[in-house]
């Protein structure tokens, strides 16, 4: 199985090497979704008797914003290239099994989005002015959070993947599902940038790794029917 | 038109007339008693009679997901067309008591609150619930392979009731500007012409939910004979050679 979920890691790396969507497409559109967010909110905005500017305040939510609407896209380009000329059908016929796809594509995924994330983070430290002290935090935060969102993401990509114009139908799903994955990831960002009170951010990575849990669950349950399909 | 082309033209019964019947007398007495007989709230005024309707379609929002959430576990189990049709047919008509349960919140809000919306703990969940259940009845739109969208549609109508647990304990696990559970049977919170008002409530909104239900599980197996003998047509068409005429393809289709 390890050999199956290789493979399928190393062809998504493969295609992204020959295509380049990751840093051609997905990457300026998470950097001009990060510049919208700052046209739509005053720089100068600040609340008052608050030291930090609005924008700053509410940074690690538009960052994580941004980061739903990247991965949108991202499982869109590699779940459609999958139902594109029989490529499913050819990896069930060549042995594949549905839990190492599964593993293979939540792989995948995964970095992905933690690559763009990282410009991404960096995009955003310096744009809204957030303070960012607290780096290995930030680093556990950006990787569950990640892992979080490709899990879901991954899961709710392959129950679309075949029908027709599926990126609206995957971004109508994901959205539900997504949002206690984004409160967490939240909450979470803002203790390590020192914007909340709440200083216990454990629960919350353990409510982060519980739904990765639970979605990887579905994942091996359903992906070997989702595959037949 | 004979008996039988009658009988395949419609949702009506004996049991949906007794329960649309109910669903009528349930529904003046709601009337009768939650706007004439029940006096107005020593706190909330007026505005406390929209519990006779947000409450019951509370009740028939759940009942509806669960019935969802249990068709589509039979569905996954058994591969039986009756629960997948059962399934989308509840989820529809959730949605519709969803839709009522949002807005008779939001109206009861204004003069409450000061406002129809605040990003409250149990509103913005029950918002999220009601936009996973339009996913799941988009998903049963899908355009693929029949057998492959109804097992895909059983997969989401199953998480998306992880949603309905959210919302009705997010009252326990957060704190908000909503109330708590208004009814609990081991705790009535309200008596009286208040309580009477809204079991008849509770009463029409079920009856309501049943009847829509069976109406439109009906109308779905309808739609699915429908297709069939429109598909049977067109084979025989194609083995006479007929089909090749525009006026024929459109008089089937």
């Amino acid at each position: 199985m390890f050999s199956d979920v290789r493979a399928v890691v190393r062809k998504d790396f493969l295609i992204e090497k020959r295509v380049g969507i990751l840093k051609g497409r997905v990457l300026p559109l998470g950097l001009a979704i990060l510049l919208v967010f700052g046209f739509a909110i005053p720089p100068d905005l600040a609340i008052l008797g608050s030291e930090r500017l609005v924008l700053s305040q509410i940074g690690p939510g538009l960052f994580w914003v941004s980061n739903f609407f990247v991965i949108i896209y991202l499982l869109d380009r590699s779940f459609s290239l999958e139902a594109e000329d029989g490529c499913l059908q050819r990896l069930v016929t060549d042995g594949v099994d549905g839990v190492a796809f599964f593993f293979g594509k939540l792989v995948a995924v995964f970095l992905g989005v933690s690559a763009v994330q990282a410009v991404l983070a960096v995009a955003a430290i310096i744009m809204f002015d957030i303070p960012a002290d607290r780096i290995g935090l930030l680093l556990i935060v950006g990787l569950v959070g990640s892992l979080a969102l490709a899990a879901t993401g991954t899961v709710f990509s392959a129950l679309v993947v075949g029908a027709g114009s599926n990126q609206g139908l995957m971004a109508l799903l994901l959205t539900p599902a997504v949002v206690p994955v984004l409160l967490g990831a939240v909450r979470l960002t803002e203790i390590a940038t020192d914007m909340s009170n709440d200083l216990s951010s454990s629960g919350w990575i353990l409510l982060l790794l519980a739904l990765t849990a639970l979605y990887t669950g579905v994942g091996i349950f359903t992906f070997d029917s989702l595959l037949e399909d | 038109m004979t008996a039988t082309d009658k009988n395949f033209l419609t949702t009506s019964s004996k049991s949906t007339k007794v329960i649309g019947s109910v669903a009528l007398a349930a529904g003046a007495l709601t009337l009768i008693f939650g706007l004439i007989v029940a006096p107005p709230h020593i706190e909330q005024g007026q505005s406390a009679r929209l519990l006779f309707v947000h409450v019951p379609s509370v009740i028939a929002t759940y009942l509806s997901y669960f019935i969802t959430l249990v068709g589509s576990a039979i569905y996954l189990r058994k591969k039986s067309l009756f629960w997948d049709r059962v399934a989308g047919a509840s989820a529809e008509v959730g949605s519709v008591f969803c839709a009522v349960l949002l807005f008779s919140g939001s109206v009861w809000g204004r003069p409450t609150w000061g406002t129809f919306w605040v990003w409250d703990p149990r509103l913005t969940s029950t918002a999220v619930m009601f936009v996973s259940y339009l996913g799941y009845l988009a998903i049963r739109r899908m355009d693929m392979e029949p057998a492959a969208r109804r097992r895909r549609s059983a997969i989401v109508g199953i998480l998306a009731f992880v949603n309905v647990i959210i919302v009705h304990f997010s009252v326990d696990w957060w704190r908000g500007l909503h109330q708590s559970r208004t009814f609990e049977p081991s705790d009535v919170q309200i008596e009286g012409w208040y309580l009477l008002s809204f079991f008849f409530g509770t009463v029409f909104f079920v009856s309501t939910q049943a009847w829509l239900l069976i109406h439109r599980f009906r109308l779905s197996h309808l739609e699915s004979q429908a297709n069939a003998a429109k598909l049977d047509q067109l084979i025989d068409l194609r083995q006479s050679g007929d089909l090749g005429s525009a006026q024929t393809r459109e008089k089937v289709v």
